[in-house]
């Protein structure tokens, strides 16, 4: 038996409803980003990005990013604002990784709009 | 959009206001300074949903279930509580018309032409400010033609804007907040 093919009405609403979602993620919030927060959430990007992402015991080493309690501190800030959660390692779920949210890749994503803009 | 559809979302819609709108004034009944104008009106923020989601059957919907929540009002003055009822649905699908404009860029998304669909985080807060005035300006203007005892208009006006710019802009951000919540606990992996 063939599958009835989906109404249009309900594809265009449905689309509309994605649509409706991504204006309400955009929405402007109250400025949450540090220049600290972005340095320390660029870092965790771009490991990320490079498939390892960081645990947070290698993170609380770092001393270019501070002391390990302010770099503690900071990773909460940056889970609180919800840029950042933590996951198991696979393999070992006492190792807590840092990866970034789909709100970090999207605030990645505008500072590369803003960048290409200053470029042209 | 075929009848069928139409109807379905406008009886989606007039359900989801009547519900909405219930409870709202069930629990929020203290924030109401005289019938008809509340200081904060979460459910603006609705009306701007509904009338992005389901677009003219959404505004319909609206003043349905405006006139099934306001039969009191319009059992005591017909006039002015259609006049209301309709002011409700229709201000934020004007809104939606003047504030939301159709892409020039390829888009798989339906268009304002068909639907009120190009719609980003600007454009949803243009339309809480300008649904909200609108609004109020509607309802004055009901009240101007359809009652003559009604009295300080221009404060009517005021606490209406307010109370429906407020609403919707905290509606939205509790959204917003509940979206994100809900994000967080699914982390993206590309």
């Amino acid at each position: 038996m063939t599958p009835r093919a989906p109404k249009k009405e309900l594809i265009a609403l449905y689309l509309r409803f994605r649509t409706l979602l991504d204006g309400l993620k955009d929405l402007p919030d109250a400025a949450v980003m540090t220049p600290e927060l972005d340095t320390l959430l660029a870092v965790i990007g771009t490991a990320w990005q490079a498939d390892k992402p960081l645990a947070v015991r290698k993170l609380l080493i770092r001393e270019e990013l501070g002391s390990p309690a302010t770099i503690h501190k900071r990773i909460h800030q940056l889970k609180d604002a919800g840029f950042v959660s933590f996951e198991g390692q696979e393999g070992d779920s006492r190792v807590r990784l840092v990866v970034p949210t789909e709100q970090a890749l999207r605030y990645f994503a505008e500072h590369a709009k803003v960048i290409q803009q200053a470029a042209k | 959009m075929s009848t069928r559809f139409f109807v379905l979302f406008t009886l989606a819609a007039t359900l989801i206001w009547c519900g909405f709108a219930w409870t709202y004034h069930q629990l929020f009944a203290w924030v109401e300074w005289v019938p008809g104008i509340n200081l904060v009106y979460f459910p603006h923020g609705l009306r701007m949903i509904l009338v992005i989601l389901f677009a003219e059957a959404g505004a319909l919907g609206i003043v349905i279930g405006t006139i099934i929540g306001g039969l009191d009002l319009i059992r005591f003055n017909p006039t002015l509580g259609l006049a209301h009822s309709v002011v409700a649905g229709a201000a934020v699908w004007l809104a939606a018309r003047i504030v939301i404009k159709p892409s020039h860029k390829p888009s798989l998304l339906p268009q304002t032409a068909e639907g009120i669909a190009a719609i980003d985080s600007r454009s949803l807060v243009l339309l809480a400010f300008a649904s909200s005035v609108l609004n109020s300006l509607g309802h004055v203007l009901g009240w101007l033609l359809f009652d003559a005892e009604a009295k300080q208009l221009e404060v009517r006006f005021a606490t209406m804007f307010t109370g429906d710019l407020l609403g919707a802009v905290i509606l939205l951000y509790a959204l917003r907040a509940l979206i994100l919540f809900l994000e967080r606990n699914q982390t993206p992996r590309s």
